[in-house]
């Protein structure tokens, strides 16, 4: 998968819109569901996706085959997702009351868990309750597929923090999930 | 107590256990109850994780990515576009170049803006109202000095020459009392504009005006003695001479 990403990157270099328009279809809906994750919001995640390809389309110059373009990638959708969260913070902070921090977070809370199953609004609810270090390390290795060194590339901090993340959100995810079995 | 081997459950879990190190902790979850609870914990966990459901992604998401890319890519080629046709001179090869022809061009266009735009100076609305078959692209100073020169020239032969100038009717004397005061406006415009430029032209004009201040002045009072005042005025101040040495 890799190797494709990188020979797609290196025809987008010498002009090829075709490999810059696989690339986007093949990565638009993983960093879509990361935005969503990260902002709560569809609309939201769907305009950061486009933010998120734009810049990348820009600085795609700037990528030097260090990393893999798909971490290369999510790091620009990370960064995006952050900047969006502090200046709704910002913003809440101003508009709504100050003090609820959940609220200027709008994490899932506009349209709440409608049509989800008892389970699925468990789990949801407990990935709600973790830091969003922990919850990214989760949703990066369960959902994306992202082991341990490159979600530290991904969110900027090193291996060992993140192994850390990953034990403690796991061990807080257990105790909000206690009552559901996977066999269930 | 706390197993020493229990922060290799989280690699182990993972897969990102080393291969030699693999085996060996299969072996010792299998053994220790700590590592074995703890291990089944996260990997019930994980289980449950994995039936978390997503919403669905909007329709044309890609689409729309790729439209906003283009509508951005496509401003950065407009904007790029004259220095892809600069690319093609190949004799200007350097950035550096390629600046310093802006520059050309910017002060050109300026240049050219002015002849173009700017109102017409003194000069050549002078001209302009004696040479009516002059454009005004053909004007320059000297042009402008010498028809005003010639205008003064025909004036004071026209005035030094008549017979009995109250012997003209009031419409022939109004009409040559108003070229006489045109005159002297141009000849005040002329004045200002070589004061510290041409000292010689500068007296001349002087003269001029007191020559015209007194024509005037001599028409009011006594229009019969106007001829020969002004004769003898321009003679005195060798007037027409000195007109002739600046125009031929």
């Amino acid at each position: 998968m890799s190797q494709e990403d990188e020979k797609w990157v290196h025809q987008v270099r010498k002009g090829s819109k075709k490999a810059f328009d696989k690339l986007v279809r093949k990565y638009a809906p993983l960093i879509f569901h990361l935005l969503y994750d990260m902002t709560g919001n569809y609309e939201d995640a769907e305009d950061l996706t486009q933010e998120t390809f734009l810049r990348a389309f820009v600085n795609l110059s700037g990528y030097r085959g260090e990393a893999k373009f798909s971490t290369w990638l999510y790091r620009i959708a990370y960064n995006i997702g952050i900047d969006f969260r502090r200046k709704e913070r910002k913003i809440s902070r101003v508009d709504l009351d100050p003090q609820d921090e959940k609220t200027s977070l709008r994490w899932f809370d506009e349209k709440g868990f409608k049509g989800y199953t008892g389970e699925e609004e468990a789990i949801e609810s407990a990935l709600k309750k973790l830091t969003q270090p922990q919850r990214m390390t989760v949703i990066l290795n369960y959902y994306h597929g992202f082991r341990m060194r490159e979600i530290g590339e991904i969110l900027g901090c090193s291996e060992g923090s993140v192994r850390t993340h990953m034990f403690r959100a796991l061990r807080r995810l257990r105790r909000e999930l206690r009552d559901y079995s996977p066999k269930a | 107590m706390a197993c020493k081997e229990k922060n290799k459950v989280l690699p182990y879990l993972l897969g990102e256990l080393h291969d030699q190190g693999r085996e060996p902790f299969q072996d010792h979850v299998e053994m220790c109850e700590e590592c074995n609870e703890l291990f089944k914990a996260f990997e019930e966990t994980g289980k449950l994780l994995r039936k978390r459901t997503f919403r669905k992604v909007p329709a044309r998401l890609a689409d729309n990515c790729l439209r906003r890319i283009r509508m951005k890519s496509s401003y950065q080629r407009k904007s790029s576009r004259f220095e892809a046709l600069l690319d093609r001179f190949t004799l200007w090869p350097q950035p550096v170049w390629r600046w310093a022809l802006l520059v050309v061009i910017f002060f050109g266009g300026l240049g050219l803006g002015k002849i173009l735009f700017d109102p017409p100076t003194w000069f050549e609305r002078y001209d302009k109202l004696t040479s009516n078959n002059l454009s005004l692209n053909d004007l320059n100073e000297n042009r402008a000095l010498r028809n005003y020169l010639l205008s003064v020239e025909t004036l004071f032969l026209n005035l030094s020459n008549m017979d009995d100038p109250s012997l003209l009717d009031d419409k022939e004397w109004e009409m040559e009392m108003e070229i006489t005061r045109e005159v002297l406006h141009r000849t005040r415009e002329v004045k200002n504009h070589v004061e510290n430029r041409d000292q010689e032209l500068y007296q001349l004009v002087t003269e001029i005006e007191w020559v015209l201040e007194d024509v005037i002045g001599t028409a009011e009072i006594d229009l019969a003695e106007l001829s020969t005042d002004v004769r003898q005025t321009i003679d005195a101040r060798q007037i027409l001479t000195k007109i002739h040495g600046f125009i031929s």
